[in-house]
This record gives C-alpha cells, structure tokens and sequence, in this order.
C-alpha cells in the first residue's frame, strides 16, 4: 500500500500547474534538438540550467530531465529520414530506419518509433517505480570484472549487426578498436597516438564519429545522385502512417525485449544507452526466422533499439537517485544541478525527500505521455522534410551537423574531425564497409580497455577475478557459449557442404 | 569604399590609442570566466557564482563559457594566449597550473610564466574514506594494514596525476608504505567500487560521498586540509591526528593572461573578495559543501608557488607517464 501512497504523492506534485507546464517545455525542447543531428539534449541541458537556479528544485530537474528523454524520442527521426543520427543512441536505427523510410515507409516507421518508444519508455517507469531501492544493491554487485565480461559479450554478440559481409564488419570493428585507444590511457596516464595534437588527448569525440560516418557519409555520397524531388507531399497522408496489422505484430517482442535489455543495461551506472542499443539489434537478429532480412528495412530493427534507448535512458535514473552514481556526463549534469539545490542524491534521497523523488517519476510517465501527443502529429511534419530538395536540405543538414558538433566543446577540431569522418564513411559505403561495427568498436573497445585492466589491478594481477565472482563467471559462461555455438554453426555448414564460410556467418 | 575604409582604420587607430588608457574604465565590455570543467558540478557552481557578483561590483556582466577538454588544457591554453586586457580570465585550479603542463607536454603553455594570477576563491575538501565493509575504523588501522605488506591497501583516484591520487601518494610516502593505485575516470565509479570494498580507500571530493557518510555506508577518516571542512565539521583533519600538515584541498581561484595591467588584476580582485564577503555567495557555496578559500594577489602568488613545489615533487615521485 505504501508504494501506492507513494505514487499518489508523487503524481500530486507532477500533476500542479508548474510541474506541468515545465514538463512539457523540458520535454518539447528535447524532441527537437533531439531531432537535430549533432546537437545533442546536453547542450541544451547546459543552456537550460542557468535559469532552473530561480525555480523550484523539484520543477527544475523535471525540466531537466524532461529535455534528455525526450532528446530520444526525437532522435531516431533523422536516423530514418536521413540516415543521419540525431543522438549517438539512435546510431543502430539507421541500420533499418533508412531502408523503411527508402521504400516509402518512413511514417510507419516514426509512428512505430514513437509507440516503441513510449511502451519502452512506461514500463522503465514501472520499474522504476517498484525497483529503485534495490537497484542500489544490485548496481554495487558489477564492478570491473562485471563490466568486461558485459562489453566482451556486446562486443561477441554485436560485431556481426552490419548487413553484409561478415568479415568487412569484423573489419571495421578492429578499426573502431583502435579508434578507441587514441588519447590519454586512463591507467598510466600517457598520451597514446595524439601526435602532439591537445585536442585529441581526451581521444576522438564520439558525437564527430557518429555523425561523420552517418550524417555526412550519406550526404557526400549523395552529391551526383538524381536530384529530382523524391516523395510528393500529396502522398503523406495519414493513413500511410499507419503500420500494418502484421508489422504491428511483428513489433510487440522486440519491443518487449528491447525495453528488458535497455532496462537492465540502464541501471547499471557504468554501461549506457548507445551500448543497450547495440545489444537490443544484436538480439533481434540472433532470434529472427530469417536474419537476413535485417539492413534492409526491417522493423524489429528499428523498434527494438529504440525501446531500448528509452528504457535505458528512464532505467538510468535508478543508480543516479538511488546512489548518487551518475551513469554518464548527461546524469552526472543532472545531479549536479541537484547538488546546487543543496539536494544530495544517495541512499537517504528517497526517505528524505519522498515528494521530489515520486514527483519526478512521476512527471516522467506525464512526460512521455505529452511526447506520444507530441509527436504524433509532428510526424507528418518530420515526413514532409522528405520532400525538401536534396540541394537545400543537404546544406541544411550539414550546417547543423557542423554547429551540433562544435557547440560540445566550442572546438573548431571536432568540426574538422566530423568532416574527416564523413570522407571516410564516404569511401567505406563506395568498398561496401558498414559504419556500425566501427561505433560498437569505439564504444566497447576502450571501456573494455579501462575495466579490463582495473579489474587485473583489484586481484593483484590474478586472471581469477574473472570467474571467482559469481555474476562476471555467469557472462563469462554465455560468452563462451555464445562463441562456441556461432563457431559451431558455420562449420558444420561448411562442412557439409550446403555454404561457404562467408554465407554461413551471414547468419551470426 | 575608400571612405569607409580610412573609417575604419580611423577606429582600429583610435581603439589602439584606447589601450593605453583603458585600465582606468575597465570593464567597459563583458568579461568572459573560462571554465575549464563542464557544466552541472563544484567547479561550474563556483565560477557561476562569483561570476554573478564579481559582475554586480564590476559593472559589466561577467560570462562563464566552458571550454572542456585534455584535462583543463584546453582552457588553460586558451587563456594563456587571450589577449591580456582583463577580458578573458580562467578559474584556475591546480590542474590548470601545475598538473597538466606537467604531464601533458602537448599542453602549449606555461602554467606559471604565461599567468598573471588574482586571487583563489574557494576549496572543495578532500577527505580519506573507507567502506563501512572494510573493517576499518580509523586512520590508524588503514596506516597499520598499509604498512603489514607493499599493495595490501588499495586507493582509488580520479586519474593518473590527479589530486586524490597525489595526496594518496603524499599520505603514503609520509608513512613510508606502497599503496596500491587503482585510477577511475571519475569520482562516481570510485565511489561505488569503495562502497562495494572493491577497493579500500581514497581522497576524494567530500560533496558527492557525504549521503554515503550520512548513511553510515562510508566513514571518514580525515580531511586532507589543515582546516576542518564546514561540510563534514566533526571529521578531523590529518594534522590533528598526528600524519603531518596536508594542504590538498581541491582549490580554484581566477587568473589571467600574463602582462594583464596591475590596476585590472586590482579590480578583479577587489570584485572577487567582495563576492566572497557576500552572505548570499557564502550560503551559496557552503551549502554544496564548497569552502571560501579567499586569497588576495600576493598570498595566491605565494600559494600556488607551494603548491606548485608540493605538486610537482609528488609527480615526479608518482611514475605517471609524461613527468618529466
């Protein structure tokens, strides 16, 4: 009954006039910088914070907290219109969102985004609300034994997620890999491979790879392309919004599945959304009929990273309020600006200050429901940006890009960076390399990397560490069982002769 | 054209003429703090802070851009080649100054040379914590258990060269024991590996652990400081449990462009001692658990002389790559 109590309180306070109307501003400013590529919900956040010092502690961090989640709902608009992420968390949407938006689909597949993303979403709110306390608990079991065997298994599970060939992909792993080891290494504090250059000692900005291997790839490429105006306004019609029966069915797993992953990824402080992300496609396409179905438009695709980019980026919350433990740069923002409230998240928070933690989870499922009615109707606004001229829109995307990048660190190099990343996405779509595996190597490699050596440091050296704590032996286990059996696979068709090596791990 | 262009010049001219006086009505334009930390933490909340009031004293409005990356470098160099004319100043730390052109030898500046300093502002203790799994009680023990065999005791830090990893190296080299190092990319995932006794101890910033002190998860031992910290008053410091004088707080204070004019660096530090005098800016900072740490010019100069002294001989001790 006390939960209920809880919950009562909590909604009184989302649901007064202030809270209400700030929900909704934090909220509508997230949708669209979470739209625009490059310019990411900190960026917004930052420019916000100033004026939250003159508000109510409760209604400012709903606010706050409101422009980053709805920052992903607005994100994965230009990965299927454009092929350009908004936020590096909608990266994977690309993968299938520009094939559906090619085939004509591209309302179905924002409408879809939209309802995967508020399902996602909710029921990270659920358990939220049933599971914070013991998130806590749960949250200081993973250390970095923990954390390794996790990235190694994303890393294992994912690397094949590139329609196409395999090989190519494991390619472009290594090279996001190394990508990863530029900069100052964490344990020593040496400068690897920055070549004198100062900006590169913090290593290549993450959002410069991103958009410069989506974003601006797809826009050099498409220079000499036919140029004629692609879809005519008269054919987006609300009716061609709607998803069939059968892609609505096709949906519901994924989007389930997607939601539990992004959920369990996101309450732990040291892993992420881009990392659910990748996790929720990987799986999709491990339990699909027929997996080769996948880059070229298919929903589950598109639906299941980005129910689990909203239930990560919910489920995250947990360890920031519960422990104080913020999980990347954007929370440790938000809890800083608690901090200036004089408000310390931690153990205590949800005992001391029962009315602001219940309020804002609260005011998160209010939000979500403003950005269902938010976006739906934009949809059909984002869809008609189809029917822009590539001469005009293009441009357009490139100067955003380009201001998005350099309004992270006002540095004129992530500018240069983002070009140079895009000359070489260019290239790589020309020799048929997918993009995605680099990001997932980029991701992965040097988290892995830095817990890797921490957890050796903790055993003194002892590669024990691995399998004498209980929940690193378990991931250490389906690691190797997923290797083996994926091994086994090919082989065996090889063997009997039915495929080559390269189609037979087209199916990994 | 031509008109237009000798109006110009005209301007470029008499601005130039300009120079020369403009000390006396400084500022007569806004005045932009260069924050080399991101937005939302200690080090944003002190220089929004003063900011606003240095700007109420001076007339002008003073801005706080943030400009992150390599490890405050590039701030720090960003200010280092500003023009000197008061209009560009940095919250500084010693990281700005001392830590990274240490280290970093891309880092394009002189920490010292290549800065006019005005005053430090404020201090965000450092406090030794253990978990409450650990066993441990006080800072005898952690000594004792330290001293019973080289790497027993492990510390966590925030960074190869950073702060908590100096004063541990300092508290260390003092007792004479070798502690284990294990570096973090920040202070929550320190945080949580303490809590959980992955690791035993460390210095830390006292802010973000003081829920886990009151919760009982946490216990201080000391603060690195040779003042109590007004966050944390019943934690003594570690000269008054006998391991010698620590001045290790995380300080931050404002500089400027070296050859800023002495009447500018007088103002700006006039504007800064009267924020800091402010009730309002004392509540303010005290209630994120930041301590005023006011020095005028020539006590700052001093200080950041010690501390560069202090700094510079632990890292050189430390075996962090990049010291020379």
């Amino acid at each position: 009954m006390d939960l209920f109590t809880n919950i009562a309180l909590g909604f009184e306070r989302a649901l007064s006039l202030d809270a209400l109307l700030f929900c909704f501003f934090g909220v509508t400013i997230g949708t669209f910088v979470g739209v625009l590529p490059g310019v990411g919900a900190m960026a917004a956040v930052a420019l916000c914070l100033p004026i939250t010092f003159y508000m109510d502690p409760t209604v400012a961090l709903i606010m706050l907290a409101g422009i980053f989640y709805g920052a992903q709902y607005g994100s994965s608009t230009a990965s299927i219109l454009l092929n350009v992420p908004g936020t590096v968390t909608s990266a994977v949407t690309c993968l299938d969102g520009y094939p559906m938006a090619q085939q004509g689909k591209a309302g179905v597949a924002l409408f879809m985004v939209t309802i995967t993303s508020f399902i996602g979403g909710s029921i990270a709110i659920v358990l939220m609300m049933l599971f914070t306390p013991a998130v806590a608990a749960f949250a200081l079991k993973f250390s970095s034994a923990e954390y390794f065997m996790i990235m190694a298994l994303g890393l294992i599970t994912a690397a094949t997620i590139a329609p196409g060939s395999p090989l190519k992909s494991l390619i472009m792993v290594v090279v996001g890999l190394a990508l990863g080891t530029v900069g100052t290494d964490s344990a020593s504090g040496a400068m690897r491979f920055t070549f004198g250059i100062l900006e590169l000692s913090d290593g290549v900005s993450l959002v410069a790879i991103a958009m410069g291997l989506f974003g601006v790839a797809e826009i050099i490429s498409s220079i000499g392309r036919d140029s004629g105006t692609p879809i005519d306004a008269k054919h987006v019609t609300f009716k061609s919004m709607l998803p069939s029966k059968a892609e609505l069915k096709a949906s519901v797993m994924p989007t389930l599945r997607g939601t539990g992953i992004g959920a369990l990824i996101g309450a732990l402080p040291g892993a992420g959304a881009t990392v659910a992300t990748f996790m929720a496609y990987a799986a999709e396409k491990k339990v699909a009929k027929d997996p080769s179905r996948f880059g070229k438009g298919a929903i589950e695709g598109v639906v299941a990273p980005e129910a689990a980019n909203n239930s990560a980026v919910q489920a995250a919350f947990m360890p920031t309020l519960s422990l104080g433990i913020p999980g990347d740069a954007l929370m440790a923002f938000l809890l800083g600006a608690m901090m200036i409230h004089g408000i310390v998240p931690g153990p205590r928070f949800l005992v001391d200050q029962p009315v602001m933690f219940w309020g804002l989870v609260a005011s998160f499922w209010i939000g979500n429901v403003f950005l269902l009615i938010l976006n739906i109707p934009l949809i059909g606004v984002w869809v008609r940006i189809l029917t822009i001229p590539y001469k005009v829109l293009y441009p357009t995307m490139l100067f955003f890009i380009c201001i998005g990048v350099f309004a992270i660190n006002f540095q004129v190099f992530d500018v240069i960076a983002v070009l140079f990343f895009g000359f070489m996405g260019f290239i790589m779509i020309k020799f048929g390399y997918p993009p995605a595996p680099i990001l997932l190597g980029f991701v992965l490699g040097p988290m892995m990397e830095e817990h890797f050596g921490r957890a050796l440091l903790m055993s003194r050296g002892s590669f024990s560490i691995f399998w004498e704590r209980p929940i690193s032996a378990v991931l250490l286990v389906i690691t190797l069982v997923m290797l083996i059996l994926s091994a086994k696979s090919v082989i065996q068709h090889v063997r009997s002769g039915t495929r080559k090596v390269e189609e037979a791990s087209l199916e990994l | 054209m031509k008109k237009l262009l000798s109006i110009g010049l005209a301007t470029l001219l008499a601005s130039a003429g300009v120079t020369a006086v403009q000390a006396q009505d400084y500022p007569t334009r806004p005045i932009a703090l260069i924050n080399p930390y991101a937005a939302g933490g200690s080090a944003d909340l002190i220089a929004r802070t003063i900011a606003e009031y240095m700007g109420r004293t001076l007339g002008q409005p003073v801005v706080v851009e943030n400009r992150t990356g390599a490890a405050t470098a590039i701030a720090a160099a960003y200010v280092a080649h500003a023009a000197p004319d008061g209009y560009t100043i940095l919250l500084a730390g010693s990281p700005t100054h001392v830590i990274t052109p240490a280290l970093n030898p891309a880092a394009g500046y002189n920490g010292i040379d290549d800065f006019a300093f005005v005053s430090a502002v404020a201090s965000v203790p450092n406090v030794l914590v253990v978990s409450k799994e650990s066993g441990i009680t006080s800072i005898d023990e952690l000594a004792e258990k330290a001293l019973s065999a080289p790497d027993t005791v492990s510390y966590a830090s925030v960074g190869s060269g950073s702060l908590p990893h100096l004063t541990a190296l300092m508290f260390s080299q003092r007792i004479g024991a070798q502690m284990l190092h294990i570096p973090y990319a920040g202070v929550a995932p320190a945080t949580v590996d303490i809590l959980a006794g992955n690791v035993d101890t460390g210095f830390l910033n006292a802010p973000p652990l003081v829920a886990h002190i009151q919760s009982g998860d946490m216990i201080p031992l000391a603060v690195a400081a040779t003042k109590r910290a007004s966050l944390l008053p019943d934690v003594q410091t570690m000269g008054e449990l006998g391991y010698g004088d620590y001045e290790m707080g995380t300080w931050y204070g404002v500089s400027a462009p070296a050859g800023t004019p002495a009447d500018v660096i007088a103002k700006l530090d006039a504007a800064i001692a009267e924020a800091l005098d402010n009730p309002e800016v004392q509540e303010r900072l005290q209630q994120s658990g930041v301590d005023i740490f006011y020095k005028s010019t020539p006590e700052f100069i001093d200080f950041i002389k010690s501390d560069a002294e202090t700094v510079l001989g632990l890292i050189e001790t430390s075996g962090v790559e990049g010291a020379q």
